[in-house]
C-alpha cells in the first residue's frame, strides 16, 4: 500500500501536519466559502443541444382538422374557440401524502460487510460536487432524497486518501444483498439491501446514477474507480453501487 | 494560541450549517433531469431537463417528447404533493391507478400519485395553476420540444423541485390521432374537454443531477503500474510539501 517514495517518518509527518492544519485551513474554509462562492459556469450552461431548435413547439400544431373548435391555434391567437376552464384543479389528493414513506437526515452509515461505520455530512452537489474532507467520512448530497423517501438518495466517499485506503476503499466488495443501514441523530434507521453496482467514465456518468429508479426508496453510494490519473489527481471513473429499501 | 482558533472556526463552521439550513439556500443553480415514460398507451418517449437561475427565482424547462399518439394539444405541467411548506417525495402513477376500471389512468386518478398542478408549462404568459386548462398556450403535435426561461418558481417549489412531476396531457384513445372534443367521456376535470384531452400522457419525476464530476480518490492506493507518472507526481507534491496537499485535497481529493 505504501510507496517506496514515502518513508513510514515523512507520511507520519504529513499526515499530522495535514490533519493538524486542514481543521483549522481546509475544513473552516471550505465550510464557510464553499457553500457562497459563486458556482462555476458548467452549472449555468444553458439546456442541453437537444432544445437549441426547440423555441415554440407549435410547429406540429396544424392537423387536429376534424374538430376545428380544439385547432391549437398559433401562440399569439386568442383562445377562443378551446375553453380555458376551471383554474387550477386541485382534486384533492394530497391527503394520501401521509402514507408516503418519509425519510431521515442522514448522520451515520454502517456497512458491516466491508467493515464501515462511518459519520455522514452534508454536501452540496451544486456546480464541482462537494466531498468529505475527512477521507474518513461519507458525505450526502442534500439536493437529493433522503434516505427512506421515495427516490434516490446518494451518498459520496473517498476510495483512497493521498496515502491510503479511506472510508470506501472496500465498496466493490459488496455483493447483492448486502445491507447498509443509514441513522439520524435520534438513531432513527433506514436500512437497505444492494441490487447492483456499475463502473462508469467520469466524462459520461450515465443519468441513472442519480435518476429516478423506481417507486422505492433507494440509497446510491458513489466513490472512485478505475486508474489514476497522475496529472490530474484523479482517478477516470466512478464506482457505483444501488441499494433498496429492505 | 490553536484552541481559540479552532473553537473559532468550529462555531464559524456551525454557523455556516445553521445558515446554510433555510430552504432557500440550496437551490440555486441546480440542475434537475427526468425521464418520462408513457401513460394510458401513448406510445410515448421523452425527458426533461430543468436549469434554476443563479438567483433562485425562476428555472428554464425543457422538456422533449417523442412519438405522442395525439395529434393536439398536450397540457403540461410540473405536479407534486404538497402539505403546507413541505413535498412530499411520491412517484407517477400506472396503470394500477386506474381507479374505476375503464382502461384510461384519467389527470385526477394520476393525480393520487403525482399530485396536483404546481407550475403550467405554457408557451407564454402565466404559469401558475390559474393556467392548468388553458389548451391554446401549451405545445400541440405528435412530438413537443419546449424550452421556455423565465419561468417563476413558486417558493414552496424552491428546494423541492426534485420531489415534482413532470406530466403532458393528451391521448388518442380511438386511434383517429385527433382529439374528440365530442367523446362521451368527459375529462375528470371539466366537462368542456373530452376524457382523452386531460389523460396523461408521460410522466416523469425529476432528481437533481451532477454537472461535474465527483472527486472521490487521491491515489494513494492506486497501482503504479497502472500509470507511469504516478510515483513522480507524489514525489512532486511530497517535495511541495503540506501546503500544496492542504491545496490538493481541498480542491480536488
Amino acid at each position: 500500500m505504501s510507496k517506496p517514495e514515502f518513508g513510514p517518518s515523512s507520511l507520519i509527518t504529513r499526515r499530522g501536519l495535514v490533519a493538524g492544519l486542514g481543521l483549522v485551513l481546509a475544513g473552516c474554509g471550505s465550510t464557510l466559502t464553499e457553500r457562497t462562492t459563486a458556482l462555476p459556469p458548467s452549472a449555468t450552461s444553458p439546456p442541453n443541444a437537444d432544445a437549441a431548435t426547440a423555441a415554440t413547439a407549435t410547429e406540429a400544431a396544424s392537423s387536429v382538422g376534424a374538430q376545428p373548435t380544439v385547432t391549437p391555434p398559433p401562440a399569439a391567437v386568442e383562445p377562443t374557440t378551446v375553453p380555458a376552464t376551471a383554474p387550477n384543479p386541485t382534486p384533492s389528493p394530497d391527503s394520501t401524502i401521509a402514507d408516503l414513506p418519509t425519510g431521515i437526515e442522514p448522520t451515520r452509515i454502517v456497512i458491516a460487510a466491508i467493515g464501515v461505520d462511518a459519520p455522514i455530512i452534508r454536501l452540496d452537489i451544486r456546480g464541482e460536487p462537494e466531498v468529505p474532507e475527512d477521507f474518513a467520512d461519507v458525505g450526502w448530497y442534500h439536493q437529493t432524497r433522503l434516505p427512506g423517501e421515495i427516490g434516490p438518495a446518494v451518498v459520496a466517499g473517498h476510495i483512497d486518501s493521498q496515502s491510503g485506503p479511506a472510508v470506501f476503499y472496500r465498496l466493490n466488495e459488496l455483493t447483492n444483498g448486502d445491507e447498509i443501514t443509514v441513522s439520524d441523530s435520534t438513531s432513527e434507521s433506514r436500512t437497505f439491501a444492494v441490487t447492483s453496482s456499475g463502473q462508469y467514465s467520469k466524462d459520461a456518468l450515465p443519468a441513472e446514477v442519480f435518476g429516478f429508479g423506481g417507486p422505492n426508496p433507494e440509497l446510491r453510494l458513489i466513490t472512485c474507480g478505475g486508474t489514476f490519473d497522475a496529472e490530474s489527481g484523479h482517478y477516470r471513473d466512478n464506482f457505483v453501487v444501488y441499494a433498496s429499501e429492505v | 494560541m490553536k484552541r481559540p482558533l479552532i473553537a473559532a472556526c468550529i462555531s464559524l463552521a456551525l454557523l455556516g450549517t445553521l445558515l446554510a439550513q433555510p430552504a432557500a439556500a440550496v437551490h440555486e443553480g441546480a440542475v434537475y433531469t427526468g425521464t418520462l415514460s408513457e401513460l394510458n398507451g401513448s406510445g410515448a418517449t421523452g425527458n426533461a431537463k430543468i436549469t434554476v437561475s443563479q438567483d433562485g427565482e425562476t428555472m428554464a424547462v425543457v422538456i422533449n417528447g417523442r412519438n405522442l399518439n395525439l395529434d393536439g394539444p398536450h397540457a403540461m405541467h410540473l405536479h407534486g404533493k404538497v402539505d403546507g411548506d413541505t413535498v412530499a417525495a411520491s412517484t407517477c402513477p400506472t396503470m394500477a391507478e386506474d381507479a374505476d376500471g375503464d382502461g384510461i389512468v384519467t389527470v385526477v386518478e394520476g393525480a393520487v400519485k403525482y399530485g396536483s398542478v404546481q407550475v403550467s408549462l405554457t408557451t407564454e404568459g402565466d404559469t401558475s395553476g390559474d393556467s392548468a386548462l388553458d389548451v391554446p398556450r401549451y405545445p400541440a403535435g405528435t412530438t413537443i420540444n419546449y424550452n421556455r426561461s423565465g419561468i417563476d418558481i413558486p417558493d414552496v417549489l424552491k428546494p423541492n423541485l426534485s420531489k415534482l412531476h413532470v406530466v403532458v396531457h393528451g391521448v388518442d384513445e380511438n386511434g383517429n390521432g385527433t382529439l374528440d372534443m365530442d367523446q362521451t367521456e368527459r375529462s375528470s376535470l371539466t366537462d368542456d374537454l373530452p376524457r382523452e384531452g386531460t389523460a396523461p400522457a408521460l410522466c416523469g419525476t425529476l432528481t437533481v443531477q451532477a454537472t461535474a464530476p465527483i472527486q472521490t480518490g487521491a491515489g494513494g492506493t492506486a497501482d503504479a503500474t497502472s500509470d507511469g507518472s504516478l510515483a513522480f507526481g507524489l514525489g512532486l507534491a511530497a517535495i511541495a510539501g503540506v501546503a500544496l496537499s492542504i491545496r490538493r485535497r481541498d480542491e480536488q481529493a
